[in-house]
């Protein structure tokens, strides 16, 4: 019983100090905003590695859930005879929710495991020691381009998306199924207001600071709890990364939408 | 000799997960030679040296750096402290994503605002101290584990540090190799009078270099001095380490017998 | 700081005197002025006095290789004088001898 109970305030202290230690890593980050080095050039290599090398993914993301939307959403229209809405029905589910959560869920998988896996290893391997040794710090010189860059380029790839997913709705519900064009760009342009927008960017902004917040972080630290640093540390690093970012995501989806709509 | 010490070493106990695994070390680094700290794996001495470079908060006694705590550094203390020395890791820590070059390029890059150009030519010098300019546009993943250690050596030399430790370097070196790297320690030091600290188990490399030995047993420092006082200590187990005999069975039966006993419940 | 004398006692002869740390703050500074000098005209001699300057690291054997491509390029000729015997064994660490061979002039010190 003791046991138990001792193990109980354990895994309690340890669960607040980790939150503590997430939130300091946060500051750190952002304070390596303002500590040299410049970070010009390694915010753009990340944006290349973040966004522009995630273009293709996200492209046929966005452009089969047009599609489907495109598709179901006629169906379901079309019981009550109005397929003239089906251009507002894709547009507001793409801008309100799709776009940004399936944007974020294809990121995490894509970029975030591999920056988890990139900053585990330097952990395993001492490199991120051998830059403190260095009088580099590690906050600055590693996280920080990385956070600029992801929330650099997850809102641009949201938009992407939500665009592609437009289009994608457009030729399945107007080219295949027939619903007239101009009843379907009607739609898009009056079902979707600037609110809408807004909380899909909204929301978008908070995913990418989520993502790579808590990917970097796992990286960061991968072995660090458990005091070993094999291997096996930073993949199973990777799986709590994408696992712990994705189940945010959606439970952050939830929040906005609650707090804004 | 205690005013020359650069580094002074004043009852330091260490922690790891609730073990204890210094105790009580004390023994000062003196300026301008090579220290060299000796004895099994698993004595505590990479644990030390984390200590010395700041990587491992000092729990109990402390670590003079020409008179000033390294445990009440403050960070641009501290900075300013890690921006005198050069540290190689025991595998080289080089970083992956990058060429040798650019490796060695990294602090130059950070701390000084030198041409791209010096810097480059910097770079191919110091590989070259290494036997490596050759390699300078080679991926760390290209190299075998011993070239990666000496990139890692010549990246520590980077910044032309005042002290530089080096952790286990001739280990996974042939012998010509590891010969040549404590040479090259040596003109180091009496070029650029640079301070060596260097943990090892190889006995041959330590005496040659060593200006003084640090032998350390179970996180306690048997023996410290000039390499003939260690050489001819009475202590049995710096005896037993410089005669390389096999270690008596020294497990604790007790535990030993617990953990026997346990499984069987 | 280093300060840097220019001299030119023949039209075709330029001497600097460097007076001051040359280390790995002052180089950027010194290695401009010192390279605009080296690449400026045609073919001539230069020399390089480090007789009252102190090299404190390798960025300093760096930046004399580089001004002595500059000098080669344009066609003419480097000497280096007045280096103390750390550098010297600096430049033989790198194994540099052979590239300096005939430009370091160690006469005197």
């Amino acid at each position: 019983m003791v046991n138990l109970i001792q193990a109980l305030g354990a895994f309690g202290i340890n669960r607040i100090l980790s939150l503590g230690r997430f939130g300091i890593f946060f500051l750190y980050t952002v304070r390596g905003l303002f500590v040299p080095p410049a970070k010009l050039l390694p915010i753009a290599k990340q944006i290349e590695f973040i966004g522009s090398k995630s273009f293709s993914v996200i492209g046929f993301t966005g452009a089969f859930v047009g599609m489907v939307l495109g598709l179901q959403g006629y169906y379901t229209l079309s019981k009550f005879g109005s397929e003239g809405w089906l251009g507002s029905a894709v547009a507001l589910s793409l801008l309100r929710e799709l776009g940004p959560v399936l944007t974020a869920l294809m990121v995490t998988g894509r970029a975030g495991s591999a920056i988890t896996a990139e900053i585990g290893i330097m952990r395993i391997e001492e490199q991120i020691d051998a830059l403190e040794c260095m009088a580099i710090d590690p906050y600055s010189y590693l996280i920080t381009p990385k956070f600029v860059a992801c929330i650099v380029a997850l809102p641009l790839l949201t938009s992407f998306c939500t665009v592609v997913g437009i289009l994608g709705g457009y030729l399945v519900g107007v080219e295949l199924l027939g619903v007239s064009s101009g009843a379907y760009w009607d739609g898009v342009n009056t079902g979707a207001v600037w609110s809408d927008v807004y909380l899909g960017i909204v929301k978008s902004f908070c995913f990418s600071a989520l993502i790579i917040w808590i990917c970097t972080y796992k990286g960061f630290y991968a072995g660090v709890d458990e005091g070993s640093f094999g291997p096996e540390e930073v993949s199973r690093a990777t799986t709590n990364a994408v696992v712990i970012s994705s189940i945010s995501v959606l439970i952050c989806d939830y929040v906005i939408t609650s707090i804004l709509i | 000799m205690a005013s020359t010490d650069l580094i002074a070493i004043r009852g330091l106990n260490s922690f790891y997960r609730g073990r204890q695994v210094l105790f009580d070390v004390k023994f000062g680094i003196p300026k301008n030679r090579v220290t060299v700290i000796m004895g099994v794996s698993g004595c505590g001495k990479t644990t030390l040296l984390r200590h010395l470079v700041g990587l491992k908060h000092t729990d109990s006694g402390e670590i003079m750096i020409e008179d000033e705590d390294l445990g009440g550094f403050s960070e641009s203390q501290l900075m300013a402290y890690r921006r005198r020395i050069g540290v190689l890791f025991q595998g080289g820590a080089l970083f992956n994503s990058m060429s040798l070059r650019e490796n060695i390029a990294v602090p130059l890059k950070v701390h000084t605002k030198l041409a791209p150009e010096t810097i480059r030519i910097m770079g191919l010098m110091k590989l070259n101290m290494v036997g490596l300019s050759d390699f300078c546009d080679f991926m760390p993943s290209q190299l075998s584990g011993g070239m990666r250690k000496r990139a890692g050596l010549a990246r520590a030399l980077a910044m032309d540090p005042e002290v530089l430790f080096v952790d286990e370097p001739s280990s996974g070196l042939d012998p010509i190799t590891a010969a040549g790297l404590d040479r090259m320690l040596l003109d180091l030091r009496e070029t650029l009078g640079m301070t060596l600290v260097v943990v090892t188990h190889e006995l041959e490399s330590a005496f040659k270099i060593a200006d003084q030995i640090v032998m350390m047993d179970k996180g306690m420092v048997m023996a410290a001095g000039v390499p003939e006082e260690v050489r001819n200590s009475d202590d049995p187990r710096v005896r037993q380490f410089l005669s390389r005999e096999a270690d008596p069975m020294h497990v604790n039966m007790d535990s030993y017998y617990e953990h026997i006993l346990k499984r069987g419940k | 700081m280093v300060k840097c004398q220019i001299n030119y006692p023949t039209p075709n002869l330029t001497v600097m005197e460097l007076d001051g740390r040359f280390d790995r703050n002052t180089a950027p500074q010194l290695r401009r002025d010192i390279l605009k000098l080296a690449r400026e005209k045609g073919a001539r001699e230069i020399e390089i006095n480090f007789s009252n300057a102190v090299c404190t690291d390798t960025c300093c054997i760096a930046v004399m290789v580089e001004i002595l491509r500059a000098v080669l390029k344009q066609g003419g000729r480097l000497k280096i004088s007045g280096i103390d015997d750390n550098t010297a064994r600096m430049i033989s660490l790198s194994q540099l001898d052979e590239i300096f061979k005939n430009v370091v002039v160690t006469d005197k010190k």
